[in-house]
């Protein structure tokens, strides 16, 4: 025991000197946790974000349709900026985004005539249909507002009406909470960062923890290790003990800096959080041992990790909203142990359906753990 | 130029005898590209990939009407809605097996008549970003419709409704009811039919019609192996100086620039074939011209050298393998963030977007993008060419005169 | 052939090769002795190219090294004390590779190839991998690389070191070769033993400094035929000037002391097995003791001790 537990913590040591591992475990993980945080909280608002969308509204005498409008564009996330007209000085660039109605809009539509209306956008093309749906929304919305008013109203259809109309009680409302005994729904960063998390120790264990062995093995080392008084379990154990040491500082230190620095909620079952991750930093370790294993060379060792790492994370649901994922990627996740890892984050973190809930993927976890280990014990070769 | 050629010739061959390295650079924009695009085009297309479970306590033709609205059209293909019991719904819902679980209570059509607010409740998945957002909006805007009518024809429903039900209306009531309704009709008709609001959507110029967006991650992609094979490529100066050939070319009469340019020759052959290779199976996939195909081969290969180059001139300026693979990594990572490769540069924030264009791999993510999704034949930007050709040349002449101050003679 | 004038290599304020000048011709071997740290490499890598010279003047068959570079290194071939060799291009690769570097080409660089590999003995191994040889292999290949454009100055620089017996003695045999073919061989070691056998002449250098030069011969005339006496023992510093004079005028004229430290008494003198009983006398007389005894036979080695007080591998 104390010869493995010796091996275990000199590797460790010996990793954590490593500019590299410390660059995978403390630099990379916010950097990743920031941009795919922000860019898949994006996704979830239709690309808008959660600040509005800037839109400059054209119209020359609007009449008082003009403020009915303008809380539709509000209510459909723009931030809109209304001018009687658009001069754009030589050398400058057009507004992003125009919404151009046609000249005394209200009057036109109390004389019942059509009032022309363009949107024109330079978004990108992912942006630009979502913000067309918008625009249509808003402006439609605006138009039953004035169809129902003058319906509702007496005469000619005037600012009452609508004012009147806006503080009608909606008949039918629609009160939206979170599945699950969480409160409040998860943010992008909140959905990114247990996927990135799992990814991340996954990547470090199959690159940093497998060269290492590869290394090792190229320099004699493990040549070396062979003809000291240590059994070959003592040094497989340890071998796995010091990459387990790994994992854990891994998934510790993205559990801190998703918390302090992303505000991450994780949830009443944190205890249950932290077994499940250990229980995945021991998958990863094992992972970790087999490709050290089986790779050739550091470089085959690294880049095994990374397609192993990426292809277990991509098909886990650990990258995209699982659910946009068509039905065999969806099945094929529940035989991914980034898979099983991520079910059960999401069962305790996103649903907070307590720690009993996540039992079974706890197990069937530790399961493959030994699986794997049972693989890297077999393969592992002092030269 | 025999020795150039000499050096073009030693690093293909060493290059030849690791294959798996080479391998590995294609293998990541085939399995990403892969998998991504399988996320994007879905398979089969056809199955739904969310569920709505909905309990309807109402049972009357107005909740029945609400819960079919989400079976038609377009949304129809991406929502299956199912009908279930409070109990099963709040299961499922709490087991993350639908989207969402609408309710719909019990006095909801009555609602309509009466006037009285009643509240459905909706429960979404918070493990899922974008299908619960799709189903919110749907039920908000059909509850708005609901208002609406309601606000239109509502006191004729009153009417109807507190007519005395014991008593069969007469003519003249229905005649009253329905004379009320047409002169809505008639006021709302102009309003409606046509809408008042004409709205255009300006379509985007013919140079940039709607790409298919599996097509906008296929540059993005390519660059990611590009960089890959960029930065194991010129970790070989390192090796070089290492194994001690360096300093013994520093005692040959060889010029260093001459042996810069093979090995950049020789870079230039693999990151040509890795582009190749995943460019061709883009252009399969996508139906994509050909004529475009060689401008992007083109395009990609000296971008490949140009990132070689530079990757190189900054690893020689450290001390230590370690310390230039390290600066490396780093730049690496968030140079493939930022520059299209994890996600298109239009699916970015505006800033960091801003940022990835001028990066060196997004300017030229961004420029391949423009080609391969315009309609039109590749034009050719001569100020983008030069940019590209220039800081080309300028790595390589940095890693000459590094080679010279000092990295070779240790 | 090759000339070095003056040279002084400084690396800001320290000297690491301080006014060295020598000459060494064509078809012989000049020998450049001195322990690490001496400033052998320093030499080499100035004269090869590697760092500019702080000063002096360093010529390859009448090419300066500074100013006429490419010529000079036209002339030069080099096998360095590190192997210089690409293990993962064919050893008839790596050949190939560095004649071009050299300017040969075509049927002229295939034949000295096919030359060359049948000289260093891996002609059976030419399309293998380095990194498949043994270390005496890979030392051989290197030995190749720098002799493949026929180059008539030679620089090895301690070409020996890790290398087993045969592949040794073969090196040795390439290295006379190249000299009988009219090569100038500029050749740095520490093993004397190397030096004795392969050097036409030689220089000892020291501390950055030249500190003798000359033929094997004329090396150890400077000896005199004086053995060199190691003495282990108890000897009471003060009274060794003493032993000396009663030494000395007790029949041991050339007796001369090299240097006295801790526990450590190393004398020369001729024919020493002879006078060791009256040393032992002497010693013992004065309060010291000896513990052990070593005596040695005039050679460089013995030379260099004389020279510098230390032993050439420490």
């Amino acid at each position: 025991m104390r010869q493995m537990l010796f091996i275990a913590w000199t590797d460790a040591l010996f990793q954590l000197r490593q500019g590299s591992t410390l660059l995978w475990l403390l630099v990379m993980p916010p950097i990743f946790f920031y941009f795919i945080g922000t860019v898949t909280g994006g996704f979830s608002s239709g690309f808008g974000g959660a600040t509005a969308t800037p839109i400059v509204v054209v119209a020359e005498s609007p009449g008082f349709l003009r403020d009915q409008i303008n809380l539709r564009l509000i209510e459909n996330d723009f931030a809109p900026e209304w001018l009687a007209d658009v001069v754009i000085p030589e050398g400058e660039e057009a507004p992003r985004r125009i919404l151009t109605f046609a000249a005394r809009l209200s009057d036109l539509i109390l004389a019942g005539e059509q009032v022309s209306v363009s949107f024109d956008t330079r978004s990108s093309a992912l942006s630009r249909e979502f913000e067309a749906i918008r625009i249509q929304r808003s402006v439609y919305t605006a138009l039953a507002d004035i169809v129902a008013s003058e319906a509702a109203g007496e005469g000619v259809l005037n600012e009452a009406d609508l004012v009147a109309l806006n503080a009608k009680p909606r008949i039918w409302n629609l009160e939206v909470s979170s599945a699950g005994s969480r409160q409040k729904i998860p943010s992008g960063f909140e959905q990114a960062i247990p996927g990135i998390l799992v990814m991340f120790t996954l990547l470090v264990l199959l690159t940093s923890g497998a060269s290492m062995l590869v290394i090792e093995r190229k320099q004699g080392l493990l040549r070396r290790l062979a003809s000291a008084p240590i059994s070959r379990r003592e040094v497989v154990a340890g071998k796995w003990a010091g990459r387990m040491i790994l994992a854990a500082i891994q998934v510790t230190v993205a559990l801190v800096i998703g918390t302090l620095l992303f505000k991450m909620e994780w949830g009443p079952d944190l205890w249950m959080v932290i077994v499940i991750l250990a229980a995945w930093a021991g998958f990863c370790a094992s992972a970790g041992l087999l490709v050290g294993s089986i790779a050739a060379t550091e470089g085959q060792a690294g880049g095994l990790g990374v397609l192993a790492a990426n292809v277990l994370a991509a098909l886990g649901g650990c990258w995209w909203p699982i659910e946009i994922t068509p039905g065999w990627m969806q099945a094929l996740q529940n035989f991914m142990p980034t898979g099983w890892t991520m079910d059960a984050l999401h069962k305790l973190i996103s649903f907070q359906s307590g720690a009993a809930s996540a039992l079974p993927q706890l197990a069937i976890i530790l399961l493959a753990t030994f699986v794997v280990a049972a693989f890297a014990v077999n393969r592992f070769k002092y030269v | 130029m025999s020795f150039l050629f000499a050096s073009f010739l030693k690093d293909l061959s060493r290059w030849r005898q690791d294959p798996m390295a080479v391998l590995l650079w294609l293998g990541i924009p085939f399995v990403i590209g892969g998998l991504i695009t399988a996320m994007v085009d879905g398979g089969d297309g056809a199955s739904p990939t969310g569920v709505l479970l909905i309990h309807d306590q109402d049972d009357s033709l107005l909740s029945g009407l609400i819960a079919g609205a989400y079976s038609q059209g377009q949304l129809g293909e991406l929502i299956s809605v199912e009908q279930v019991t409070l109990e099963e719904g709040t299961e499922r819902i709490n087991a993350g097996e639908a989207s969402g679980f609408l309710v719909i209570p019990d006095g909801f059509s009555a609602s309509f008549l009466e006037e009285k607010p009643v509240t459905l409740t909706l429960k979404t998945n918070p493990a899922q970003t974008i299908l619960p957002g799709i189903i919110q909006d749907v039920t908000e805007i059909l509850l708005d419709l609901g208002f609406y009518a309601q606000v239109l024809f509502g006191p004729e429903i009153k009417q109807i409704q507190n007519a005395d039900s014991d008593i069969v209306p007469d003519d003249v009531f229905a005649a009253d009811i329905a004379v009320q309704i047409q002169g809505k009709v008639d006021t709302i008709s102009p309003h409606l039919f046509p809408p008042a609001f004409d709205v255009e959507i300006v379509a985007p110029p013919p140079a940039e019609p709607r790409p298919d967006i599996a097509l906008l991650f296929l540059p993005g992609i390519v660059m990611m192996a590009l960089l890959f094979a960029a930065q194991g490529l010129s970790a070989d100066y390192w090796k070089e100086r290492e194994t001690g050939t360096l300093r013994r070319l520093v005692s040959t009469p060889g010029l260093l620039s001459r042996f810069v340019y093979g090995k950049a020759l020789a870079a230039a052959v693999i990151i040509g074939l890795l582009g190749g290779v995943t460019l061709t199976l883009g252009f399969l996939y996508h139906g994509l011209a050909w004529s475009k195909f060689m401008p992007s081969l083109i395009w990609l290969t000296v971008s490949g050298v140009g990132l070689f180059a530079w990757f190189a001139a900054l690893q020689m300026l450290f001390p230590t393998s370690k310390a230039a693979n390290l600066l490396t990594t780093i730049l690496l990572f968030p140079l493939l963030m930022m520059g299209g490769s994890f996600f298109p540069l239009d699916a970015l924030p505006d800033w960091i977007a801003a940022i990835g264009r001028i990066s060196p791999n997004g300017f030229v993510v961004d420029r391949l993008t423009t080609e391969l999704t315009s309609a039109t034949a590749w034009s050719f930007d001569l100020r983008s060419w030069a940019i590209l050709v220039s800081m080309t040349v300028v790595g390589l002449g940095l890693c000459t005169w590094r080679l010279k101050t000092g990295f070779a003679r240790r | 052939m090759l000339t070095v004038e003056h040279l002084v290599k400084q690396y800001g304020d320290f000297t690491a090769v301080d006014n060295v000048s020598f000459k060494a011709s064509k078809g012989a071997v000049f020998g450049l002795l001195g322990p690490n740290g001496a400033g052998k490499s320093t030499t080499i890598n100035c004269i090869s190219g590697l760092m500019p010279p702080t000063s002096g003047h360093i010529s390859i068959a009448g090419a300066d090294v500074v100013k006429d570079g490419k010529r000079a290194k036209r002339s030069l071939g080099i096998v360095p004390q590190e192997l210089a060799l690409y293990e993962d291009l064919p050893a008839i690769g790596n050949l190939r590779y560095w004649g071009k570097a050299y300017g040969l080409r075509g049927s002229e660089l295939d034949d000295r190839v096919r030359e060359v590999l049948d000289h260093v003995g891996l002609a059976d191994r030419a399309k293998d991998l380095p990194k498949t040889f043994s270390g005496g292999m890979k030392r051989r290949l290197n030995f190749g690389c720098g002799i493949v454009h026929r180059p008539t100055v030679l620089l090895l620089d301690e070409p020996t070191v890790g290398v087993d017996p045969q592949s040794r003695q073969r090196l040795f045999e390439m290295v006379e070769a190249e000299r009988d073919a009219g090569a100038c061989v500029l050749y740095t070691t520490h093993y004397m033993e190397e030096a004795e056998r392969l050097c036409d002449s030689l220089a000892i250098i020291d501390h950055g400094k030249l500190i003798a030069q000359g033929t094997v011969a004329e090396l150890k005339s400077q000896l005199s035929a004086r053995d060199v006496l190691q003495l282990n023992g108890e000897f009471p510093a003060t009274e060794t000037a003493q032993l000396i004079e009663t030494l000395s005028s007790g029949g041991m004229h050339d007796l001369e002391l090299i240097s006295q430290e801790e526990g450590v008494l190393t004398l020369t003198l001729s024919s020493a097995s002879q006078h060791l009983p009256q040393i032992f006398a002497a010693i013992t007389s004065m309060g010291g003791s000896v513990s052990e005894t070593s005596l040695r036979s005039p050679n460089l080695e013995t030379l260099f001790l004389l020279l510098t007080g230390k032993e050439l591998r420490e």
